[in-house]
C-alpha cells in the first residue's frame, strides 16, 4: 500500500505546529448548501443555504444559532459526515470528503457516540490505532489523556457505567488522541456540570496558546463569549452575523465605567460632567457578577474553607 | 459417497471457472454502475452526476493505494471485542447443551454410528454458527450507524475498505474461533459416543461347532461361534479357529480387537474398543465406461428406468462389464495388492429368492495387452460398501486368456484382438508387472445372474490408498462450514453498509434460503421448475390449478407469463451472484461416509469461497463511501 500523504509538520520551540505548504486558511467552504431530501428525493428542508466562511489558524471560531439553525449540519459537512448539495469545501486544503484530511483533525460530536462496550483505555486504544500511532506512544499519549480529563481512577470501566459527564470527558479525549491541529467541537460543554464546563472552556484555551484552531458550535452564548475569538451567526440556515466577538458585541454608542470606591461627590460630579456633555446616564450603579463566576467562588471558597459558609449580606448576624 | 457433480482437479477448473466469475462480476458490476449513474443523473442532474461519477472512480483508486493493514486490524478487533462483551459465547453453551441431550436422540443401535453422530454434529453446527455469523455480520455496522459511533470512526483516517473489510475479519475471526471450539467439542462428543466395548463369557457365549481336536484341524478352521454381550445397541458375531485366536467379525461398521487371558483353568476374553467405526479413506477415483454386449465401448450403459441417472447399468450373463481405468497406480502407493472398495445398485429384474443375493464378478485387466484376471466372485447387496483386495501376485489359475478388447468405434475393423499367444505364460503374474501399463490398469465389473442388472457411477468403485488421520480428517470438516460463514458474513456485511439492521438481517437470511435451494432458484429463473415462474406459480395457487395442468388460454394467464419472463431475466442475473451453500455439504458427506477431504476440494471450494468474498468487499466499500454517514 502507499504512503499516506502525510502533512509536513514542524515544531516549533512553542510546541505550534506550523504548515509549510499551506495558507493561513484552515477552513473554507464556498456557496456551501445543504438540502435534505426523503427517499424518493423530494426536497424537506433546506438546512443550509451558500454559506462562505474563512476560518484561520489557531483561532477559535464560534457558529452560534438556536436549534435547526444548521449549526451542526455545518460542522457535519465540514467533516464529510454529509455531502453537500452545492458548493464547496475544504479543510486544512483538502476536499471535506478526502479521508487523509482527518489525520489532523479531531472531533468531539455533540453526543459522545463511543462503544459503550470498550473501557476508557480500549476506547483511547482503539482510536490511536486509527491514526496508526505506535504502540509505545499510544499507550503514553492514552495514559497523558485519561489524566489530563480526569478519568484515571475509571479507566478500565466500560463506556456504559459511565455518566454523562465522563463520557463527555472521555469524547474529548479520543478528539484528542492524534495531538489535532484542527479540533471540531459541537456543544462541548452540553452535558457538563459548571465545573465540567469551566474545565472545558480552559482547556479548549489551552489548546488555542498551542496553536490549535478550534471550530465549536453551541447555543450557549456565555461559552462562545468566553472563549470565542470570532462567531458566526446562523439562522434558518444562514450566516446572519460574522466577526470578532468583541467587536460584536460593543455597544458603540454607550459607554460603562467600573469605579471602585467612589464616593457620592465625586459619583454627582461625574452626573454633572455628563449632563454638561448633552449625553443621558442610563445606569450607575455596582456591578453584578455572572452567576457562573459566583458559582466558582463559592466553589473555591469552600474547598479553601471546609465547614458551613458564613458570608456576608442580609441573612448576616 | 455419492458424488453427482465431482470435483474437477484444479488446474482444469479453474480456467472456466475464473471466465465465468469474471463475465459474471462484469455483468453485476456494470448494472450496478448504470443504476447508480441514473440514480445520480436524477438527484444532481447531468453535470453533477458525471462529476460524481468520476469521483466515486477517483477516491477509489486514491483507498485502495492508502489501505492500511493496521487499521483494518483495528476494526477487526473491535468486532472481535464487541461480540465477545456481546456474550457470543452463549452459542457454545447452546451447543453443549444440544450435545447433552441430542445424544439422547440418536439411535444408539444405528447401523453406521458414526455417519448418524458426525451428521448430527456438522449440522447442529453449521445452522448454529451460520446464525451467529447472520446476526453478527448483519447487525454489527447498522448499530453503528443507529448509535451513531460511527461519526467517530468515519471522522479519523479510516477508508470505507478498512471498515468493511475489518467487519468481515473480525466476525470471521470470531466464528472461527468458535467453530474451532464446536469441532473440539463435537471430536469429543463423537468420540465418546461411539466408544464401547463388548463382554464375552468362554462358557455361556461361545458354542463349539465340533468335537474334534483342534489341534488335528487347519488352523483357519472355525471351532466355536457365538456373540458378545449387547453393548451400545449391537453385538457382534465372534468366532474362534483352531489355532485358538478369536476374531469379532464387523458389524455396524466397526470391529473389535479381541484377545483370550488365562489365568489358571479360566479362561477370559479381553474385547477391546472399536475400530473402524471413524475412517478417513482416500479414495483413488478412476475413469468409468461401460461395455456393451457386443464389444463396443460407451459413455452410458443401459438405462432400468430409473428416473435418477445418476447410474448406469449391465446386463448379467452377458459380455457387458463396467470399467474403471486407474491412473497414477504404483507399487509405491499400493505396495500390497489393490485395495478395492465398491458400493453396487442390484437392479433385479425378478425377484427370484430375495434370501440370494446377486452374484459377480471383478476382473483386473491390462489396458495394452488385454491379460485379465478373474479375482473375485462376490455375493452383492444393494448399497453396502464390499472391500475386495487385489493381491500383488496372482495365481495363473486366475488369468483368463480372454482379449477383451474394446472397440473404439462402431467400425469392426478397428477391432484388434491380441493374439492369445503373445500374453506371457507365468505361474503367477504380478500385477504391477503384468497388469499396469504406465500407472494405468483397467477394474472390470460383471454381474453374473441372468436377468439382473449391477449398476455404477464412477465414484462407485475406487482403490482404497493409505487412511489419512481420522481427527485431522475432522477437524477439515469443518472447513465447509467455515467458508459458508465467510460468504455469509460477506454479504451480511454488504447488506448492513447500507440497510438497517432488521433489514440487512432478512436479507441475509435471504441468501442463505436461496443458496441452499440454489438449484431450485435457478430452475425458477430458467422457466424450468413445475408450475411455471412466480407469477404462474402464484396463479395456480390462487386458482387450485394443478402444476402439471396447462393453464386457460386467456389474456390474464399470457400477461402473467410474460411477466414471469421479465423475472426470469432478474432472477437469473441474482442467480449468477448466488452462492450453492449446499455445495460445501460435500466436507461433511465426506467426514460422515468416512473419506478423506482431498486438498484439491480445498483449494477449489476456497478459491469459490474467496471468489465471493472479494466481490462483495468492494461492492460493500463501494456502498460505504458514497454512504452519508450522517443523518438530518
Amino acid at each position: 500500500m502507499g504512503t499516506e500523504p502525510d502533512v509536513i509538520v514542524e515544531k516549533t520551540a512553542s510546541d505550534v505546529t506550523v504548515e509549510k505548504t499551506e495558507s493561513d486558511v484552515i477552513v473554507e467552504t464556498k456557496n456551501l448548501t445543504k438540502t435534505y431530501r426523503d427517499f424518493w428525493g423530494r426536497q424537506k428542508v433546506r438546512a443550509l443555504k451558500a454559506l462562505d466562511l474563512e476560518i484561520r489558524r489557531g483561532e477559535i471560531f464560534g457558529l452560534l444559532g438556536p436549534n435547526g439553525s444548521g449549526k451542526t449540519t455545518t460542522i457535519k459537512l465540514l467533516l464529510g459526515l454529509l455531502f453537500p448539495t452545492s458548493g464547496e469545501v475544504n479543510i486544512l486544503g483538502r476536499p471535506a470528503t478526502d479521508v487523509s484530511k482527518n489525520e489532523r483533525l479531531g472531533y468531539l460530536p455533540e453526543e459522545s457516540y463511543l462503544y459503550r462496550f470498550l473501557n476508557a483505555e480500549e476506547t483511547l486504544d482503539f482510536y490511536g490505532r486509527l491514526f496508526k500511532i505506535p504502540g509505545a506512544v499510544r499507550r503514553q499519549r492514552v495514559d497523558q489523556l485519561i489524566n489530563m480529563v480526569g478519568l484515571g481512577s475509571a479507566r478500565k470501566r466500560q463506556l456504559r457505567e459511565y455518566s454523562k459527564g465522563m463520557t463527555r470527558r472521555i469524547g474529548l479525549a479520543q478528539a484528542l488522541i492524534n495531538d489535532p491541529d484542527l479540533i471540531l467541537l459541537d456543544e462541548p460543554t452540553s452535558g457538563l456540570d459548571p465545573i465540567g464546563t469551566r474545565n472545558m472552556k480552559d482547556l479548549i484555551l489551552q489548546l488555542k496558546e498551542k496553536g490549535k484552531t478550534i471550530i465549536m458550535s453551541s447555543h450557549l452564548l456565555g461559552d462562545v463569549q468566553d472563549v470565542c475569538d470570532r462567531v458566526g451567526i446562523l439562522y434558518q440556515g444562514e450566516l446572519k452575523e460574522l466577526g470578532r466577538v468583541e467587536d460584536l458585541l460593543k455597544v458603540v454608542e454607550q459607554t460603562e465605567l467600573r469605579v471602585s470606591g467612589l464616593s457620592d461627590d465625586a459619583k454627582k460630579k461625574i452626573e454633572k460632567i455628563i449632563e454638561e456633555d448633552n449625553s443621558k446616564l442610563l445606569f450607575c450603579g455596582n456591578p453584578t457578577t455572572s452567576l457562573e463566576d459566583l458559582f466558582h467562588d463559592i466553589i473555591a471558597e469552600s474547598e479553601a474553607r471546609p465547614g458551613k459558609r458564613v458570608r456576608g449580606g442580609e441573612n448576616a448576624k | 459417497m455419492i458424488l453427482e457433480h465431482p470435483i474437477p482437479p484444479f488446474f482444469e477448473w479453474i480456467g472456466p471457472a475464473a471466465l465465468n466469475w469474471l463475465l459474471a462480476v462484469a455483468a453485476l458490476t456494470a448494472l450496478a454502475l448504470l443504476i447508480s449513474f441514473i440514480m445520480l443523473l436524477v438527484r444532481r442532474g447531468s453535470q453533477q452526476g458525471v462529476k460524481a461519477m468520476g469521483a466515486v472512480i477517483s477516491d477509489a483508486w486514491q483507498d485502495l493505494r492508502y489501505f492500511s493493514w493496521k487499521r483494518c486490524g483495528a476494526m477487526a478487533l473491535l468486532a472481535i471485542r464487541e461480540s465477545i462483551r456481546k456474550k457470543v459465547v452463549v452459542v457454545c453453551v447452546v451447543f453443549l447443551v444440544l450435545l447433552m441431550f441430542g445424544g439422547w436422540f440418536l439411535d444408539p443401535g444405528s447401523k453406521d454410528p458414526a455417519r448418524l453422530c458426525t451428521s448430527f454434529v456438522y449440522q447442529t453446527t453449521t445452522y448454529l454458527v451460520l446464525l451467529l455469523a447472520l446476526f453478527l455480520s448483519a447487525l454489527s455496522l447498522p448499530n453503528d450507524f443507529k448509535t451513531k459511533t460511527i461519526y467517530t470512526i468515519v471522522t479519523k483516517p479510516v477508508r470505507a475498505s478498512e471498515i468493511i473489510l475489518g467487519r468481515i475479519l473480525g466476525v470471521g475471526a470470531i466464528g472461527t474461533v468458535i467453530l474451532l471450539m464446536m469441532a473440539a467439542c463435537s471430536y469429543f462428543f463423537v468420540s465418546s459416543t461411539l466408544k464401547h466395548t463388548h463382554v464375552l463369557n468362554d462358557n455361556e457365549d461361545l458354542t463349539y461347532v465340533t468335537d474334534e481336536d483342534p489341534s488335528s484341524l487347519p488352523p483357519d478352521t472355525v471351532v466355536a461361534k457365538g456373540y458378545t454381550r449387547l453393548a451400545n445397541g449391537h453385538k457382534h458375531m465372534v468366532e474362534k479357529y483352531a489355532n485358538g485366536t478369536l476374531r469379532v467379525l464387523e458389524e455396524n461398521k466397526h470391529t473389535h480387537a479381541i484377545e483370550q487371558v488365562t489365568e489358571g483353568d479360566m479362561i477370559r476374553y479381553k474385547i477391546g474398543p472399536a475400530q473402524g467405526a471413524m475412517q478417513a479413506k482416500v479414495p483413488v477415483y478412476g475413469k468409468i465406461k461401460f461395455r456393451n454386449a457386443d464389444g463396443f465401448e460407451r459413455e452410458r450403459g443401459i438405462n432400468v428406468g430409473e428416473e435418477w441417472e445418476y447410474r448406469s447399468y449391465v446386463a448379467g450373463a452377458t459380455d457387458e462389464a463396467i470399467i474403471w481405468t486407474f491412473e497414477n497406480v504404483t507399487p509405491a502407493k499400493f505396495a500390497n495388492g489393490l485395495p478395492v472398495e465398491m458400493t453396487i445398485s442390484v437392479f433385479r429384474t425378478h425377484m427370484g429368492n430375495i434370501e440370494e443375493t446377486i452374484m459377480g464378478a471383478l476382473y483386473v485387466r491390462n489396458p495394452v495387452t488385454g491379460l485379465t484376471a478373474e479375482t473375485h466372485v462376490f455375493n452383492s447387496e444393494k448399497y453396502t460398501t464390499k472391500a475386495l483386495h487385489i493381491p500383488v501376485e496372482i495365481d495363473k489359475s486366475k488369468v483368463k486368456n480372454r482379449p477383451w478388447l474394446v472397440k473404439k468405434t462402431n467400425d469392426k475393423a478397428s477391432f484388434e484382438a491380441t493374439p492369445v499367444a503373445d500374453l506371457p505364460q507365468k505361474e503367477t503374474y504380478n500385477v504391477f508387472e503384468d497388469f499396469v501399463v504406465d500407472g494405468k490398469v483397467e477394474i472390470w465389473l460383471q454381474c453374473l445372474d441372468s436377468q439382473q442388472y449391477f449398476g455404477a457411477a464412477a465414484p462407485d468403485l475406487y482403490l482404497r490408498s493409505a487412511d489419512a488421520n481420522v481427527f485431522f480428517n475432522f477437524v477439515k470438516g469443518y472447513l465447509g462450514v467455515w467458508q459458508q460463514m465467510l460468504i455469509l458474513i460477506s454479504f451480511g456485511v454488504l447488506f448492513s453498509s447500507f440497510l438497517s439492521g432488521p433489514v440487512a438481517m432478512v436479507s441475509t437470511f435471504g441468501i442463505l434460503v436461496a443458496g441452499f435451494c440454489k438449484t431450485l432458484f435457478l430452475d425458477i429463473a430458467h422457466l424450468q421448475a413445475l408450475g411455471g415462474g412466480p407469477i404462474e406459480s402464484f396463479n395456480r395457487l390462487v386458482t387450485h390449478e394443478n402444476m402439471m395442468v396447462d393453464l386457460p388460454n386467456t389474456f390474464s394467464t399470457h400477461l402473467g407469463q410474460a411477466f414471469d419472463h421479465i423475472a426470469a431475466g432478474f432472477l437469473s442475473i441474482i442467480g449468477l451472484a448466488l452462492p450453492s451453500f449446499s455445495d460445501f455439504n460435500y466436507y461433511a458427506d465426506c467426514v460422515a461416509n468416512g473419506y478423506n477431504i482431498p486438498l484439491n476440494a480445498i483449494i477449489v471450494h476456497l478459491v469459490t469461497t474467496l471468489s465471493f468474498v472479494c466481490p462483495l468487499f468492494v461492492a460493500g466499500y463501494v456502498v460505504l463511501r458514497n454512504r452519508e454517514a450522517a443523518k438530518q
